[in-house]
């Protein structure tokens, strides 16, 4: 009976720890299966910075989107992804650049190719703003 | 009874040794005192003044901090208000400081412009929740002279505010300016250790926010 528990609790931790992993990347493709080739990432980066950047939204901007409209990726209550994986194109990115309780939603336009990894950074500007830049990995 | 009475005795005296202070600012007569193990000396001299820096003393806190594989320092190793204010004099502070290990180090970990005539302070650079830091880096026992700091804050082209130091590690002239306020202090022996900026990578938690229904 203890071995049995033992197992199951395990298992839904397991369980618990993948589903988490899941979400933590927002991917802006729906019901598609893509190789890593073929997609764009956003990563965090708090490289020098107070700030983690999570993502509060998105806009294709492409001159060939179907769907222009700002799609909103997790929440107060959810949460905020730091992760997402984007097809090519242009787009607006909104961040969610938070440490401790201060936070700022401050956004970037991009435009992101194929196979390719950036990192997302957010960080201080004058007057107490906060500013967030995306830069291609090396 | 006896074994409480003893786990009491040292439970006081493991606070009382969490409770020491690990930085003391220094006067001419504790220079006449051997140092203590595992502490060193320190001297930080501030540029009097310049178009970034203000004419101001400054005031230094000092705390200590874990130092992270990839050169990075994060966690006070004790709780933050247990770090040490030093304050400059004549732009210059002598204090005593714990030795580097090779995980724990000390660190200013903010500074601050000293208004005399308006009473107050003015921030320079703080680390609460990361940012930059100062690690004074000294493994062995001696006088350490980390130079003379000038502090910058720039806008960067993409709008990033940054913060910097530069240092000029030259001692001409460290001697005549002290003698007169720490003659005991032996200048010959004095070793030059040109601080460097370092980043604090720790970032606070959100508290928590209770809804009563």
């Amino acid at each position: 009976m203890k071995l049995l528990v033992k197992v199951l609790t395990t298992a839904l931790m397991a369980l618990a720890v993948t589903s988490c992993a899941n979400l933590s990347t927002y991917k802006n493709y729906k019901n598609k299966k893509l190789s890593d080739d073929l997609v764009a990432k956003i990563r965090p980066s708090t490289k020098n910075s107070v700030f983690t950047p999570g993502i509060a939204s998105v806009r294709n901007t492409s001159r060939d989107a179907s769907d222009k409209k700002t799609k909103s990726v997790g929440g107060a209550m959810a949460g905020y992804p730091v992760k997402m994986n984007l097809l090519p194109g242009r787009y607006v990115i909104t961040f969610y650049c938070f440490t401790g309780n201060t936070y700022a939603f401050p956004s970037a336009e991009v435009v992101v190719e194929e196979g390719s990894t950036y990192y997302s950074r957010c960080f201080n500007a004058p007057e107490g703003k906060v500013g967030v830049e995306v830069y291609e990995a090396e | 009874m006896k074994i409480l009475l003893n786990s009491v005795l040292l439970l006081i005296l493991l606070l009382l040794a969490g409770c020491k202070t690990t930085v003391s600012q220094l006067q001419d007569s504790d220079l006449n005192k051997p140092i203590e193990k595992g502490y060193a000396i320190g001297i930080i001299k501030v540029r009097e003044s310049d178009a970034d820096s203000s004419n101001t003393e400054k005031s230094f806190y000092i705390h200590e901090r874990h130092k992270r594989r990839d050169g990075t320092y994060t966690d006070p190793v004790v709780p933050l208000s247990s770090g040490s204010t030093i304050m400059t004099k004549d732009h210059i502070a002598i204090f005593k400081f714990k030795l580097a290990t090779r995980s724990i180090v000390s660190v200013i970990a903010s500074a601050s412009h000293v208004h005399d005539s308006q009473g107050g302070e003015s921030n320079i650079f703080a680390s609460a929740c990361g940012g930059p830091v100062i690690p004074l880096q000294a493994s062995s026992q001696g006088v350490y002279y980390f130079g003379e700091i000038t502090f910058k804050e720039w806008v960067s082209e993409i709008g990033e505010l940054k913060f910097d130091i530069s240092v000029n590690d030259s001692t001409q002239g460290l001697e005549a300016s002290l003698s007169d306020a720490y003659p005991s202090l032996s200048y010959s022996s004095i070793k030059v250790a040109p601080a460097e900026l370092g980043w604090d990578s720790s970032q606070c938690q959100p508290s928590t926010t209770i809804i009563y229904i």
